[in-house]
């Protein structure tokens, strides 16, 4: 039974006082689904059958479901292709976080997740210059990556954001929050309309 | 030669190669982490059988998604029967999409692009 603080006069919250700030974020922010940790093909699966379930009960059409699924595997394909095992030694958190929230016509997948510092000029480069391209020099450009040979992680990363942005058809969103010389957290949103599908 | 049979798991598709009954089929969802290890089996099947093709060859994939590193492994695939055909074999890919799938039709039409061999694309 909760015991009332003299003091305070308050409840005590035996350390779930998070809890509801959390919840009331996530409402706040029309957060539809929500997971944190580490990211690997079995969780892609398993995060899919999630949201697949979900947007049949709330009778989502097929081909949003579709667009969504596909923008999700590219979002946390992304995140453990970077999940770079060189930082595990430094004391960085390994988990990813994905968020899916959705206002009105729109979706938006979101991944955070920590790269290693050097990375962020050459991942900001990238998303830039994938942001400038219209459709058509999208289109070109993925052909492009997806011909060269003997591709390093890199040059999949790159190849994977492509596709991103094609399949979201709108530019990829991104910050990065530094925290120090070796690793900084990268957040990505992509951002899918329900009105034009 | 010995036909190359894989049971679909979450993460990993369907193949069936089988010569004897002229059936190669790739089916279901490909994000396995090793992708390159994945396929592998399926290019060294496909070089075996190049050796003594039967007289005509029709490869067809039926994919629910796929990841970026399968997209390469796919292309390599692709350039396998892509250089069958240009050895003189009756060679053809067809490429199933879901209707409702706008990104599998898409990426369809972009291996249809990179590829000197029959591609058809067919929407279920």
């Amino acid at each position: 039974m909760n015991k009332v603080t003299a003091e305070a006069g308050h409840i005590e919250d035996h350390g779930l006082g998070f809890t509801y700030p959390c919840y009331k974020d996530m409402a706040d922010n029309n957060i539809i689904f929500a997971f944190r940790g580490r990211v690997n093909s079995d969780l892609v699966t398993h995060v899919l059958e999630m949201m697949g379930e979900k947007l049949e009960d709330e009778n989502e059409s097929k081909k949003v479901t579709k667009k969504l699924s596909n923008v999700m595997v590219e979002c946390l394909t992304n995140v453990y292709a970077e999940d770079d095992p060189a930082l595990m030694d430094q004391g960085y958190d390994p988990t990813a976080l994905l968020l899916v929230k959705k206002i009105t016509n729109t979706y938006s997948v979101i991944t955070g997740s920590y790269v290693p510092t050097r990375r962020v000029h050459e991942i900001k480069g990238m998303l830039d210059h994938i942001n400038n391209l219209d459709t058509e020099e999208l289109k070109k450009y993925y052909k492009e990556k997806l011909e060269e040979e003997d591709v390093n992680q890199n040059g999949l990363t790159i190849l994977g954001m492509i596709d991103l942005a094609r399949k979201s058809r709108h530019n990829l969103i991104y910050h990065f929050k530094h925290e120090n010389k070796n690793y900084t957290y990268f957040m990505l949103e992509a951002q899918i309309s329900t009105k034009t599908l | 030669m010995r036909n190359l049979i894989i049971e679909p798991t979450p993460k990993t598709p369907k193949v069936i190669l089988n010569a004897d009954i002229n059936v190669f089929e790739v089916s279901g969802r490909s994000i396995p982490e090793d992708s390159v290890g994945f396929y592998r089996k399926i290019l060294d099947w496909i070089d075996e059988y190049s050796k003594t093709p039967n007289p005509s060859t029709n490869f067809k994939f039926q994919l629910e998604y796929f990841n970026t590193s399968s997209s390469k492994c796919l292309l390599d695939l692709f350039r396998k029967l892509e250089k069958l055909a240009k050895g003189g074999q009756d060679v053809s890919i067809t490429w199933c999409y879901d209707a409702d799938d706008e990104d599998m039709a898409e990426t369809g039409e972009d291996y249809k692009a990179l590829l000197d061999v029959s591609f058809e694309l067919v929407s279920i």
